[in-house]
């Protein structure tokens, strides 16, 4: 696994964006995977293994305000428009074609908004996430992004961790431990915060959240799409994930 | 399962809020069975 950052254009200058690689530069299978609103790179680690095994090289990105990428001066950026403008800057950069596009909830509306975007994408995998996401469910993501708690040490994010995220999928102790000391960052007062802005709800704050529809853009996806969810999911229905 | 959309497939993983990590053996192979072109013919992952 390799650690690097990439320039990308933001307002009128310009923001770090910092990735994971695996697998090998010239593999002719490319995927790149996009993290939920306040998880980062790094979660994609054992599915990015498996992919590289099988021949791919895989690029998993720290969007803006998260993990290793830099946050913006003016939080009001933080927004799905922004993320996929610089996604299409990186992948042109890096020289990605036929791209294997595998989003994580928010991490799936910026491919989707790739996909209807002439970015060259060949495939479209949406973990948890689909065209309709119901207001409840939007005012549930900004109020757990909110406000991280300060934590004292790894073994207390890996709890916090745990509280908030075990019924989201099998993963190991020892999984556990690398998510989260994955999760951290360090700061000169010796505590530890979650890795990410907390100006990324910006956008949401202080707007009553309201249905999000976006079966207009969907229709128009004309890649193959596989949408993953979880039989409990409160993000993609089950209506919305049988239509 | 074929869904809306071109080539939509659907693959619900049961007793799970979210697959977040995708980390497990079965949900890898999932994905990369797919991106291949071999969906496997179940849809629904206990």
């Amino acid at each position: 696994m390799k650690s690097k950052t990439i320039r990308v254009p933001h307002g009128t200058g310009e923001i770090g964006l910092h990735y994971l690689e695996w697998g090998s530069p010239k593999a002719e299978r490319i995927a790149v995977c996009a993290h939920g609103i306040s998880r980062n790179a790094y979660d994609f680690r054992w599915l990015a293994e498996g992919l590289a095994e099988a021949g791919w090289r895989v690029l998993s990105f720290d969007m803006v305000g998260r993990g290793k990428s830099e946050w913006l001066e003016d939080p009001q950026g933080y927004t799905i428009p922004n993320y996929v403008q610089h996604m299409v800057y990186a992948m042109s950069k890096l020289g990605l074609e036929d791209v294997d596009w595998i989003g994580t909830s928010m991490g799936g509306l910026i491919g989707m908004g790739l996909a209807v975007s002439n970015a060259p994408l060949r495939r479209l995998v949406l973990n948890d996430v689909g065209p309709f996401i119901s207001s409840n469910a939007l005012a549930g993501i900004a109020a757990a992004v909110a406000s991280p708690p300060p934590l004292v040490s790894v073994a207390e994010v890996s709890g916090y961790l745990k509280g908030r995220f075990t019924p989201y999928g099998p993963v190991t102790n020892e999984q556990w431990e690398e998510i989260a000391a994955n999760s951290v960052r360090k700061e000169r007062n010796g505590g530890l915060y979650l890795h990410y802005d907390p100006g990324i709800s910006a956008p949401l704050d202080g707007i009553t959240p309201v249905d999000v529809d976006l079966w207009g853009l969907y229709d128009r996806i004309q890649v193959p799409v596989m949408a993953l969810r979880g039989a409990v999911s409160r993000v993609l229905d089950q209506g919305t994930a049988e239509e | 399962m074929t869904h809306r959309g071109p080539h939509a497939m659907l693959f619900t993983f049961h007793n799970i809020t979210h697959p977040l990590w995708l980390a497990d053996e079965e949900q890898i192979h999932l994905v990369r069975d797919w991106l291949l072109g071999h969906p496997r013919g179940e849809d629904l992952i206990d």
